[in-house]
């Protein structure tokens, strides 16, 4: 994934991170804002021609023209303002972006500024041909009208590893967060982080690299609990992994399997 | 002191703070209450602390995400910069800041100009010299070549055949535009702007050359200089602002280009917002003085009227120290801590 971390200095001396928005992202953002400046001048226009059948002296005729002349000001007014406005309002967040739950903030680390909102939307038009060359040569995707601005983009997601693989469920992964959970399996919470991981994302590995998991990686934590891996089959150790990560409140899951890799499961 | 017992003990306090400062975000800091005021800057400062301390134990990926994202979130509503109301603000900024502002950048103004200067008066030349150079400048459909005798009633009816308000909007947008793109082109070291400037400035100088060969400077004259002069006037200054960015990447001084560029945009930015107000007063006498009835010397004038009271704006508002501090400190930089 090409994401990346960046690190603000808080004045008590604490370093604090958060993650910069993906690429992907931020063109998705960036085509859902300009999909609704589409729509939004469509419907300007609509009700403009609507406007000028039903009152086309004031409209079409030389007395006014004041219908066109309100059009081209609405449309100028959407094409500049429709980023600025969002951004200065919504604390750095346009509908795009909220769809993609990132925001624009600082580099220094507070809520975006209204004159940093002014500078980067004034450049974005630049940004259009010059700003994914940009992000990809600066350090924190910043385009031109970022570094200009001094803003970048975060993400706000609430990252879940549930939804990388289908079989893991939410509820593991609630458990590696608690303290219950902690206290129960003794180990620290790195140790413990990665016993989650493995059960969770087991399905995903192939047979070979889990046996080769099991020896480099699981096998050591479990014999600090005094379970005996290398005696064990595969499908056994995945079962202590199992009752540990659950904190022994839980009965072992049964392993199920839809794949191929689970039948010997059921010889033990 | 164990990672469990830690993140036991702490959830509490996260929570709360969490609904704290997921309200500040949604509904704004005004709305909190006295005592969540109390509260945030209670808390902030302890999950700071928790955030080290996580690191220390090596919490799990999620938790530190959690307690990073409500760090952060706290540190932007503490350490925010005081907002003036924002009329005041702009009162402020019309009343004062903008002409200190252009008189501070008066030398970049000075560049764009001489940049204006020398482009147009080489396209003028070159098109005396030789008159098919003016449709390297001038677009076909200007052309007065094959209309015989074309005199200043002639000019004035092809004005007039659009009314006034569609013309102002059409107009005045289309500057404004202009005027955004010779700022933000700035950024490309000042190449894009320069490129701009003498781009409309050719354009100009061959447009009057053309009109001169054919004896009706003129005629030139009377429908360019109302609106044109301020117009004109107010690109130079967008000129300039974009020169104010080029120039900090190009020529950063003892600072690193980056922050460098930031104070250049901060700069350049307020000088071409001020622009704007100039384009709708351009505008507005491009479409209502400039195809009226009125005699050209007057027309001309009121042209030169709206040049020199923005100049005298510019030049002489906000002089002397009387009004370099506000006595409301709405415009100090100082930041709220907790």
């Amino acid at each position: 994934m090409f994401q990346d971390i960046d690190t603000i200095e808080t004045p008590e001396n604490v370093y604090l991170e958060r993650e910069l928005a993906g690429i992907g992202s931020r063109f998705a953002a960036c085509f859902v804002d300009y999909l609704m400046i589409f729509l939004m001048m469509l419907a300007v226009w609509v009700i403009m021609s609507i406007a000028a059948q039903e009152w086309p002296d004031e409209f079409v005729q030389r007395r006014g023209y004041v219908g066109y002349a309100v059009l081209l000001v609405i449309q100028f007014v959407i094409y500049w303002g429709y980023f600025a406005f969002f951004e200065a309002k919504r604390n750095g967040q346009t509908p795009g972006k909220k769809n993609q739950k990132i925001r624009t903030v600082m580099d220094t680390g507070g809520p975006v500024t209204f004159l940093a909102v002014i500078i980067r939307n004034l450049i974005r038009p630049i940004d259009i041909l010059f700003g994914p060359f940009s992000m990809f040569i600066t350090s924190k995707w910043q385009r031109l009208g970022d570094l200009a601005a001094g803003t970048v983009v975060v993400s706000e997601e609430k990252f879940d590893y549930s939804s990388t693989t289908k079989r893991a469920k939410n509820r593991e992964w609630k458990l590696e967060t608690s303290a219950e959970a902690l206290q129960a399996s003794g180990l620290s919470p790195e140790e413990l982080s990665i016993l989650t991981n493995y059960w969770m994302r087991r399905h995903e590995l192939t047979l070979d690299a889990r046996q080769h998991l099991m020896k480099t990686l699981i096998g050591p934590i479990l014999q600090r609990k005094g379970i005996r891996v290398n005696a064990m089959p595969l499908p056994s150790v995945e079962r202590e992994v199992a009752r540990i990560i659950k904190g022994g409140t839980f009965a072992p899951p049964k392993l199920q399997s839809p794949g191929t890799a689970e039948p010997e499961a059921r010889d033990h | 002191l164990r990672p469990a017992r830690f993140l036991e003990l702490r959830n509490g306090v996260w929570s709360r703070l969490e609904s704290i400062v997921e309200k500040a975000q949604k509904k704004g800091v005004a709305r909190l209450t006295e005592s969540e005021l109390h509260e945030i800057t209670r808390l902030y400062p302890t999950v700071t602390v928790d955030v080290a301390r996580a690191r220390m134990y090596g919490m799990d990926a999620a938790t530190m995400r959690r307690l990073n994202q409500l760090a952060i979130g706290a540190h932007g509503i503490l350490y925010r910069r005081k907002r003036g109301r924002p009329l005041s603000a702009l009162g402020r900024f019309l009343a004062y800041e903008y002409p200190r502002l252009f008189r501070r950048l008066k030398a970049y103004f000075l560049v764009a100009f001489a940049l204006f200067a020398v482009s147009t008066l080489g396209a003028y030349a070159s098109v005396r010299a030789n008159p098919s150079n003016a449709y390297l400048f001038v677009p076909r459909g200007l052309d007065v070549e094959n209309e015989g005798e074309v005199t200043a009633a002639d000019v004035g009816e092809r004005y007039r055949e659009v009314p006034g308000s569609y013309m102002a909007s059409r107009i005045t947008t289309n500057n404004i535009q202009v005027a955004f793109s010779a700022f933000s082109l700035g950024i490309t070291a000042g190449i894009g702007t320069s490129y701009v400037l003498i781009f409309n400035s050719m354009m100009l100088g061959g447009f009057f050359a053309h009109f001169a060969n054919h004896g009706l400077l003129r005629v030139c004259y009377e429908f360019l200089v109302p609106h044109g002069a301020l117009e004109v006037f107010a690109i130079i200054v967008a000129g300039a602002a974009g020169l104010r960015i080029g120039l900090s990447i190009a020529l950063p001084g003892q600072t690193t280009r980056m922050a460098s560029l930031r104070k250049g945009a901060k700069e350049g930015v307020l000088l071409v917002l001020g622009t704007i107000p100039m384009f709708v007063v351009a505008g507005v006498i491009e479409s209502y003085v400039t195809p009226s009835y009125m005699s050209g010397n007057i027309k001309i004038l009121i042209g030169l009227a709206a040049l020199g009271v923005t100049l005298m704006y510019l030049l002489f508002a906000g002089l002397g120290t009387r009004s370099d501090v506000p006595s409301n400190g709405v415009n100090s930089k100082v930041v709220s801590s907790p």
